[in-house]
């Protein structure tokens, strides 16, 4: 779905030209959970590598931005991923990558930089700036954004069933707009926007002015927070 | 059977014998012999049977009554032994006995009960002026401290009384496993509470361990001998208690060389006397405050009558709910109090002391006071509400009559008319001892994890060794290699050929060479603290938003609930507001109408055996109805041969005769399908008698079948008598679309698709991830739910079955344990197969519920087989809110 200068594939990447735009891939994420006493096997890395090889046929993609939270751990370096986070650039090495700082990134630089590629705070993409989202910036200079950090999903009830769907967030105010990418882990949980109070982000506004953008075979939109409530509590 | 061989020692399970006074004399130590003689005047019925068998080398199995002297049946050919080694100076600082039961509570009793013969012996032996060296006996369980597990590592007790799981970890510790490898009787105590569930399965392994540590250290073998109380089948139970010679050959079902075990049932000689009650005669006509009213006033004069009674209700909530009414009936000071595993340990003991001190006149319990308590003079047991199996029916009423020759008393009181039909044929049934068969469960994979961690702990082992110990134990005769093999990678963190560094693997495994063992240091501790099969319920409190506790509900069910859900807890309506830790914060909306089914846990299901015969019960009352002429045939019929009384017997006629006249009686020859409408949804309740457990395998698949081919959710309502489906308002089903149903084709697979998404599945999975050791409860001090913290279970189980398809080891446990154990697919699709057979089937439409269809009617929905697809669900909210915004 178009909206605005960009696409929001329901492949959880924002497209811009031939650029993807991926979040919150949680590499490694196995490890951390495996050091808890939780032996879930490794099963992220083929998920997301399939995932992104669909994208970068389907759209023609030549250069990547992961806007952030590339790997999972933020206090050191777990041993999958560095095997992941390798694995995932080296299936990509015909792609540009650009690698913009999230809050689970420190230690990334390390391994990104064996492949010449630097950690960056934002990237500048077709008038958009791309940042995580996790801190405030000079928001003067950035008039449009797009981010993750959230992990948005809604969850509604329909006839006896719950239901979980990914989703885009997207906010306008007076020539501002902040475009929110779903998490591109399959594993690591969501956020349900129709059940939280705040958002995490400092950059977010009231959670109730944000508008959904929700995931399935397509993107579909379901209107602002505030609304959406409403509706899904009367269906 | 095998009959005997010549040397004594039996092949095959074999039907034992009782023994005369002398001939279980003359096995036993002089001193045995003096002691019991100046304390019993003769041998009780599971003595006869078990002494002698055991002096012999046999193993032996003894059902028998509570107060039947079972514990000295079973410790006295051990004890004789004793006394005869520490005669001759030979007793040597090891362990001779282990005796197992799974009720912690039970051992120090055990352990005072053995102390009594003992300092009997020895005051003997000391007035004769013979020496013997001092019997050590000593309890160890999880709440045995450190410096009493020291002292009994530097002097090991003779004999050991323990708990499955304790039995567990002493096999890893490399100290006092050396002081077990002289085992010459393992009892276990409470068979009954053991075979039917995994902690059985554990149990069984761990017999097969010890029992590989005694190979080649002794002379005579280790003798297993088993106290069960009533049970059924007892060969297969002798099977499971003793298992197999050898694993080594595996086939499916030709299996290694059986080991011999001499069994006896003496249960019947102990007398009872069962009747039912119905507090009302005709429950359709009463409001449910007079019911209520009859059923207190009736259960106080029972209980004012009777020196000491002992009330069983099915759930924990009815207990406080009985005290609280039989305290306004009776008085406050009237000494009556509540047992349930839901109060503390300490309230417990102090009621079983009361209890056992005569000070009590009235104890209401769940499940607790079930085993083998001791719990002094009962002279009334009574059951409220069916107590679901024949089995259970004698083990409660089996609570009254403290000796032997005491006749036990038990009256079931009845709580409404399917309630009345059932408890009339299962008390017929228990007084002529035709028992339900038990199941036992099939290699659980989760339980044999955590036996792999354990035996790789203890030392290094070739898969084949290892496979053939396993197989050794009943449960796990039909595992296969791949399956063993599977279990090995996924414990070593092989599984996936991602597993490069085997970050999480649990143990070592080689899989070219064809060994396994232990990995690191670390494992040790978190094996100790993590074994056990038992889950933990987490439950999360319910508090209003002013702050007031209004109950608990369990995990899953909190983390399923929305901004704005209305349920239905404890029979108020509460709207969900919000997540908060480990509670969830409400607001009580009286007469709103839920929109979440309320999910019961389980509860007890009836048997299906005991479910056939009331199945053929109704088709002998519609007969009865059927002879013309005969006014009363059918009243005088039921006084005559189930001893209820003349209103029961009308009320029982008056509810047959009005089925019979608005539908029709659905029978073991007949199956009814009713259908009707109400507030134009549809729908379709089918008399399908099995159980609950069956009926829940039954229901789901029927549902999917029904979703699929109608494209909807279809939401489910069950019980033990039947099934209800409601179908949104356009969606019907024809005559023919309900009998396309009854078929076995796809069963299984319908059944384990219908699971997706469902309660069910999250909960199960999650006790079968904890127990496999996928997630540690307790990981390094640390005992918090990775669960809520991290991801969801239907993520994860979706990723894992994505990746590694279902017969990943705990995915597949997950669907065994759900469809095997806790439904039923065997009887399932049993009576299936009957359908169109000895089965017809009658399809009716009806105006409204008919009399038999009504406590399925009032369940509501309970369960729903989710159809709709997701890109549906999607569209319609997109739908809707383009509607919201246009206007």
């Amino acid at each position: 779905m178009k909206v605005s200068s960009v696409e929001l594939t329901p492949e959880k990447a924002v497209v811009i030209g031939s650029t993807a735009i991926i979040s919150d891939l949680h590499l490694g994420m196995e490890s951390v959970l495996q050091e808890r006493g939780f032996a879930l096997p490794r099963v992220q890395i083929r998920e997301v590598i399939k995932s992104f090889e669909e994208i970068v046929e389907k759209y023609d993609i030549e250069r990547l931005v992961i806007a952030g939270d590339f790997k999972h751990e933020f206090s050191r370096n777990m041993p999958y991923e560095w095997e992941d986070v390798e694995e995932f650039l080296s299936n990509f090495s015909e792609l540009e990558i650009l690698a913009v700082r999230g809050n689970h990134d420190n230690f990334l630089a390390a391994i990104l930089a064996k492949r010449g590629i630097e950690l960056v705070e934002s990237v500048e993409i077709g008038g958009y700036t791309v940042v995580h989202g996790h801190k405030e910036i000079d928001s003067m200079k950035a008039g449009k954004i797009i981010m993750g950090h959230e992990h948005p999903v809604v969850r509604v009830r329909y006839e006896g069933g719950i239901y979980t769907f990914p989703c885009y967030l997207r906010y306008r105010d007076r020539g501002k707009e902040i475009i929110v990418l779903p998490a591109f882990s399959p594993i690591v949980s969501g956020s349900d926007v129709l059940s939280i109070d705040f958002f995490l982000s400092p950059l977010l506004p009231d959670v109730e002015d944000v508008e959904v953008y929700a995931i399935e075979d397509d993107v579909f939109y379901l209107g602002r927070v505030k609304e959406l409530r409403r509706v899904v509590g009367e269906i | 059977m095998a009959s005997k061989v010549a040397s004594g020692i039996i092949q095959g399970v074999v039907q034992g014998r009782p023994y005369d006074d002398d001939e279980i004399l003359s096995t036993l130590h002089p001193l045995v012999a003096e002691w019991f003689l100046s304390n019993f005047s003769s041998f009780t019925p599971p003595q006869r049977y078990a002494i002698v068998e055991a002096y012999k080398g046999n193993n032996v199995l003894i059902s028998s009554p509570t107060g039947s002297g079972k514990t000295l049946a079973a410790f006295l050919t051990a004890i004789s032994m004793l006394v005869e080694l520490a005669e001759k100076g030979e007793l040597e600082d090891k362990v001779y006995v282990v005796y197992v039961s799974p009720l912690r509570a039970l051992n120090n009793d055990i352990r005072r009960n053995l102390q009594e013969p003992l300092e009997g012996i020895y005051r003997i032996a000391e007035e004769k002026g013979i020496k013997l060296q001092p019997i050590r006996v000593a309890v160890r369980t999880g709440d045995t401290d450190a410096s009493e597990r020291q002292k009994q590592m530097r002097k090991p007790p003779h004999i050991l009384i323990t708990t499955p799981e304790t039995l567990a970890i002493i096999l890893c510790s490399p100290k006092f496993s050396k002081s077990l490898t002289g085992v010459r009787y393992l009892i276990v105590d409470e068979v009954h509470a053991l075979a039917e569930n995994k902690r059985g399965s554990h149990l069984a392994l761990s017999m097969e361990r010890l029992e590989r540590i005694q190979e080649g250290t002794q002379e005579g073998r280790m003798v297993r001998i088993g106290l069960s109380a009533t049970i059924a089948p007892l060969d297969e139970v002798a099977r499971f208690l003793v298992g197999f010679e050898d694993g080594r050959s595996g086939r499916s079902g030709g299996n290694g060389k059986e080991r011999g075990c001499v069994v006896a049932d003496v249960t019947f000689e102990k007398k009872i006397d069962i009747r039912v009650i119905s507090p009302i005669d005709d429950f359709f006509a009463a409001s449910a405050d007079e019911i209520s009213e009859k059923l207190y006033s009736l259960l106080a004069e029972m209980v004012k009558k009777a020196r000491t009674a002992l009330i069983f209700t099915n759930t924990r909530s009815a207990t406080e709910r009985v005290v609280f009414h039989l305290k306004k009936k009776l008085g406050d000071d009237f000494p009556i109090k509540a047992h349930h595993s839901s109060l503390s340990k300490e309230v417990r003991l102090e009621v079983e002391e009361e209890l056992k001190n005569g000070m009590l006149r009235c104890v209401v319990s769940s499940t607790s006071l079930e085993l083998g308590i001791d719990i002094g003079y009962i002279d009334l047991v009574i059951l409220l509400g069916s107590p679901k199996s024949i089995n259970r029916a004698l083990q409660r009423i089996g609570r009254s009559g403290h000796r032997l020759h005491d006749v036990s008393v038990g009256r079931i009181v009845v709580v409404d008319q399917d309630d009345l039909v059932e408890c009339t044929v299962l008390a017929k049934e228990a007084l002529e001892r035709r028992l339900d068969r038990i199941s036992i469960p099939k290699k659980p994979l989760d339980v044999l994890c955590q036996h792999i961690v354990g035996m790789a702990i203890e030392k290094k082992w070739s898969v084949d060794e290892a496979l053939s110990l396993i197989r050794r134990a009943y449960p796990y005769r039909e595992l296969t290699k791949e399956e063993f093999v599977s279990v090995l990678r996924y414990l070593s963190g092989s599984y996936s050929e991602l597993e490069k560094k085997k970050v999480y693997g649990k143990i070592w495994f080689d899989e070219e060479e064809g060994v396994f063992g232990r990995r690191g240091k670390t494992i040790r501790p978190i094996y100790y603290l993590n074994v056990g099969t038992i889950p933990d319920e987490v439950a999360i409190s319910v508090i209003t938003k002013e702050g007031r506790l209004v109950g608990k509900v369990e995990e899953e069910f909190a983390e399923r609930l929305l901004k704005g859900d209305i349920f239905v807890l404890a029979g108020r309506t509460f709207r969900f507001l919000k997540s908060k830790g480990m509670s969830i914060i409400v607001e009580e909306v009286p007469g709103e109408k839920p929109t979440v089914p309320s999910w019961f846990s389980e509860q007890l299901p009836l048997s299906y055996d005991l479910a056939l015969r009331i199945q053929k019960f109704r088709r002998t009352i519609e007969e009865l109805l059927e002879e013309d002429g005969s006014e009363n045939s059918c009243v005088d019929y039921l006084m005559e041969n189930y001893g209820i009384d003349e209103g029961a017997a009308r009320a029982i006629e008056n509810y047959f005769k009005e089925q019979k006249l608005f539908s029709s009686i659905p029978t073991d020859r007949r199956l009814v399908v009713e259908k009707f409408e109400a507030e134009g949804r549809h729908y379709y309740v089918f008399h399908t008698l099995v159980g609950r457990r069956a009926n829940s395998a039954l229901s789901r698949v029927f549902a999917f079948r029904v979703g699929k081919m109608k494209g909807c959710n279809v939401q489910i309502a069950l019980n033990d008598n039947g099934f209800m489906f409601v179908l949104p308002r356009n969606r019907t089903l024809t005559n023919d679309e309900i009998k396309a149903l009854f078929t076995t084709e796809n069963f299984r697979e319908e059944l384990i698709e219908s699971l997706e998404k469902t309660e069910m599945l999250r909960r199960r999975f999650r006790h079968v991830a904890v127990r496999s050791m996928m997630v540690l409860r307790n990981y390094l001090g640390r005992e918090k739910s990775v669960w809520r913290q991290q991801m969801s279970a239907d993520t994860l189980l979706r990723v894992i079955k994505r990746n590694f398809g279902d017969d990943f080891p705990v995915l597949k446990e997950t669907y065994r344990e759900i469809i095997e154990d806790s439904m039923d697919i065997g009887n399932a699709l049993d009576f299936l197969l009957k359908i169109n057979r000895e089965v017809e089937l009658d399809i009716v439409r009806i105006p409204y519920p008919s009399p038999f269809a009504l406590n399925i009617y009032v369940l509501g929905e309970e369960d729903i087989v989710l159809m709709e697809d997701r890109r549906k669900v999607i569209r319609a909210i997109h739908e809707k809110i383009l509607q919201v915004i246009a206007t």
